[in-house]
């Protein structure tokens, strides 16, 4: 009778336990840190993840209710050691008015919050990954980096020099003499957004959305749409400094950034118009 | 000759059904829904989860504004809380200048309000969107945002505040209702006692993260 009930409570209990959501593998949640890691995560991050030598994840698929015909996934990825969660989608929806298709590839972040893990796992996946296996594969994808090419480049070209341009004219500044540097910062494979410094004007560019960057449906049409942030004027120490305001960023947070546009990003010059 | 007549009528009502008119910038109703539209995400863009997420994140939009005036909690100043005292939801979206409370919306130096051009060009750009053919999503959610401000300069908001009777945030006791919002990043908090409200209670909308005020 004892035994009968063990069986039955392991039969319960293997049951219960959540499977990885269909698309979510072991290479998708070491990409997901390897960006992480370049643009979230301080040193501490990661001494909880030391001293157990994995790293831990939590990973279900939630379902917000989406409009008809939306066959849009959601899926939500905590780093309960690091009290970090992710919420990342694979988007797949029509947008009827432009005959578009919004369809990415693979699950794309569209958050990351720091906050306390939920008190139980249970309705998640749990997944364990030694932290050298990781360390590995980013050692490895270090050289193998992307960057937008091609036709992809000459819309960011386009679109930045737009940005610029415009941007000069609204705050009746002279454009800018002379050939313009710019870095890009590296494609990401779990990430629809792309970073740009602009050297001479010390300028910050960000390119975001929905589809996947280099789908040509994003820019074939309408070109791409940057947002401009000015380091000089627009960086704080704290954002307390700039209580309730959207325009600022903290200088963390631009050093970050210029380090992925800098240092592991790539360099291209921009003629301007009239040269 | 029913026929016809009946093609024109259904041509009519489908144009003015397409139609998508906002009123004015220089207008009040206008300039507030603007900043409705400007911070809410549309289809391909990267907050977008549906229609209702996106209406509903001008509504909660809405009623921060109008919450900085007529709702300040008890222990709270409406300067610390909208960095203005005043009972013009206008001077409570102008608030700080150009990067101020809102950014990009501001007061120039004659006093009429106003917004950077990057307001007005993605506005013509759903606009053309809306007003191209047979309406859908684009042309619903603006004039959503139009019907909103409308309403609102007509007497009130007549639907509810979803943040209205929230009381308590994870063990933290809460004021309710919301009285920020910001671009739902981690790296953007309003600081002081501002909450952020969790997506377990709806604190996420088109791209936005909203906070509550701990309860003093």
């Amino acid at each position: 009778m004892k035994t009968l009930l063990s069986c039955l409570l392991l039969v319960t209990s293997l049951q219960a336990a959540p499977s990885l959501p269909e698309g979510v593998d072991e290479l998708l949640l070491i990409e997901t840190t390897m960006h992480l890691y370049r643009w979230v995560l301080d040193e501490e991050d990661l001494d909880q993840v030391f001293q157990d030598r994995d790293l831990h994840y939590w990973v279900r698929e939630v379902q917000p209710d989406l409009d008809e015909g939306d066959q849009s996934r959601f899926i939500e990825i905590w780093m309960p050691q690091i009290g970090l969660q992710v919420t990342s989608r694979k988007a797949d929806y029509e947008i009827e008015e432009m005959n578009l298709t919004v369809k990415n590839q693979s699950f794309k972040i569209r958050n990351v919050l720091r906050g306390t893990p939920p008190e139980s796992a249970e309705d998640f996946a749990e997944i364990r990954i030694p932290y050298e296996k990781a360390q590995a594969l980013a050692f490895e994808r270090r050289a193998q980096a992307r960057y937008p090419e091609g036709e992809f480049l000459e819309a960011l070209r386009d679109a930045s020099r737009a940005e610029v341009m415009a941007y000069l004219k609204e705050n009746n500044e002279e454009p800018p003499k002379g050939v313009q540097t710019l870095y890009f910062s590296p494609l990401s494979p779990v990430a629809n957004d792309l970073w740009v410094f602009w050297e001479n004007g010390g300028k910050l560019l960000r390119l975001a959305s929905d589809m996947d960057l280099e789908n040509p449906a994003l820019w074939k049409d309408k070109g791409l749409d940057l947002k401009i942030f000015d380091i000089k004027t627009q960086t704080v120490v704290h954002l307390n400094e700039a209580k309730g305001s959207n325009a600022f960023m903290t200088r963390d947070q631009v050093g970050r950034y210029l380090f992925n546009c800098l240092i592991l990003g790539k360099k291209v010059e921009l003629t301007p118009p009239s040269e | 000759m029913k026929k016809r007549i009946l093609f024109l009528a259904m041509t009519l009502i489908s144009v003015l059904q397409a139609e998508v008119v906002l009123k004015p910038a220089t207008s009040e109703p206008g300039y507030l829904a603007r900043i409705l539209l400007n911070e809410s995400s549309f289809p391909g863009e990267r907050g977008w989860v549906s229609e209702a997420d996106t209406k509903a994140c001008m509504l909660q939009i809405l009623y921060v504004l109008d919450s900085r005036i007529h709702n300040i909690p008890d222990g709270y100043r409406q300067s610390q809380i909208a960095s203005i005292t005043t009972q013009n939801i206008i001077d409570v979206i102008t608030a700080g200048g150009v990067r101020g409370q809102c950014d990009g919306f501001y007061r120039d130096e004659s006093g009429q309000f106003t917004a950077v051009p990057r307001v007005e060009k993605r506005l013509n750009y759903l606009l053309s969107i809306a007003n191209d053919g047979t309406p859908g999503k684009f042309a619903r959610l603006m004039n959503y945002a139009q019907g909103l401000a409308d309403a609102y300069f007509a007497g009130g908001i007549p639907q509810v505040d979803k943040f209205a009777s929230l009381s308590l945030v994870y063990k933290t006791p809460v004021t309710g209702r919301a009285y920020s919002w910001m671009t739902d990043k981690d790296m953007y908090s309003p600081g002081g006692n501002f909450i952020r409200i969790p997506d377990g209670q709806s604190g996420s909308l088109s791209g936005n993260r909203f906070f509550t005020l701990q309860k003093l």
